[in-house]
């Protein structure tokens, strides 16, 4: 009964390093700003950015990310841009957000300020609740 | 290339769950033939989908009680069944190690089987995903690719 708890213990400990280290990255890439991509990609007025990070071969980011992007370009007419990027095309941008798997998304608001980085496919109300947008 | 056909998402959640809980129960009671009978069925399940002891149950139990929805969308089977693959490959290893009496070893890699297939099934971070997406990053399936 001892090794279950003990196995648990140090799976608990290397979790909690993970999330540790993992949000330790999202904050040093939050206090970067994007202005060059906001106007790269046209981003008017209140309106976000939503760069999503994707690979030729990542099937998650054709049938579980796109779809929420689309979702949300639906909810929030004409406040949301969305843009995706091949992660192995543009490795600098995706070392500038420290991207660390596909899908993997983005949110930048309207002065370029990193309002959200999410590791992994995510729904269109999360992305929504990450920037700010009326009604999420 | 990726073939697209359809592919339940709700079943693939469902078995993520019924593996985390399975390993929790195992761990629980201390039964290491417990973690051996999920080896077993990871690799019916990778080797036949249809017919694995967590699709019979989602068919005929989880799904009539109305407990998940189906939601069935075009994807690509393979990665899917290649981490059932990889989970039971890990698992095998975990009830060799349980019963070699390495236990602490054997109960890690069968709870890393479960907190992977549950971070998969709640926040959908998908592990196979992140190890391919890294490697790719090195040029390592490239550099395969060109050496065939």
């Amino acid at each position: 009964m001892q090794e279950p708890l003990v196995a648990l213990l140090i799976l608990a400990a290397a979790a909690g390093s993970f999330w540790a280290w993992l949000e330790w990255r999202r904050r040093r890439v939050r206090r970067g700003r994007s202005e060059d991509l906001v106007r790269a990609y046209d981003v008017s007025g209140t309106g976000v950015l939503v760069l999503a990070f994707t690979t030729p071969d990542c099937m998650p980011c054709k049938v579980l990310q796109r779809p929420a992007l689309e979702d949300l370009k639906r909810r929030f007419p004409g406040l949301v841009v969305t843009g995706e990027v091949d992660a192995l095309e543009s490795p600098e941008l995706a070392r500038r957000f420290g991207i660390l798997t596909v899908p993997s998304t983005v949110v930048i608001g309207p002065a370029g300020d990193i309002r959200a980085v999410n590791h992994g496919a995510v729904t269109a109300r999360r992305l929504a609740s990450q920037a700010k947008l009326n009604g999420a | 290339m990726t073939q697209a056909t359809l592919v339940d998402h709700s079943a693939i959640k469902f078995s993520q769950v019924l593996i985390a809980a399975w390993v929790v129960l195992a761990g629980a009671l201390a039964a290491p033939w417990l973690i051996l009978f999920l080896a077993a069925t990871l690799v019916t399940s990778a080797a036949s989908p249809s017919r694995s002891l967590f699709a019979l149950l989602y068919r005929r139990v989880a799904v009539p009680l109305g407990m998940v929805k189906p939601r069935v969308i075009a994807d690509d089977p393979a990665p899917h069944r290649f981490a059932q693959g990889v989970g039971a490959s890990v698992l095998w290893l975990s009830t060799l190690a349980l019963f070699i009496g390495a236990s602490t070893l054997g109960w890690i890699l069968a709870g890393l089987v479960a907190a992977l297939a549950l971070l998969n099934a709640v926040a959908g971070f998908c592990a196979g995903c992140f190890v391919y997406y890294q490697l790719s990053r090195r040029g390592w399936f490239r550099r395969r690719a060109q050496g065939l």
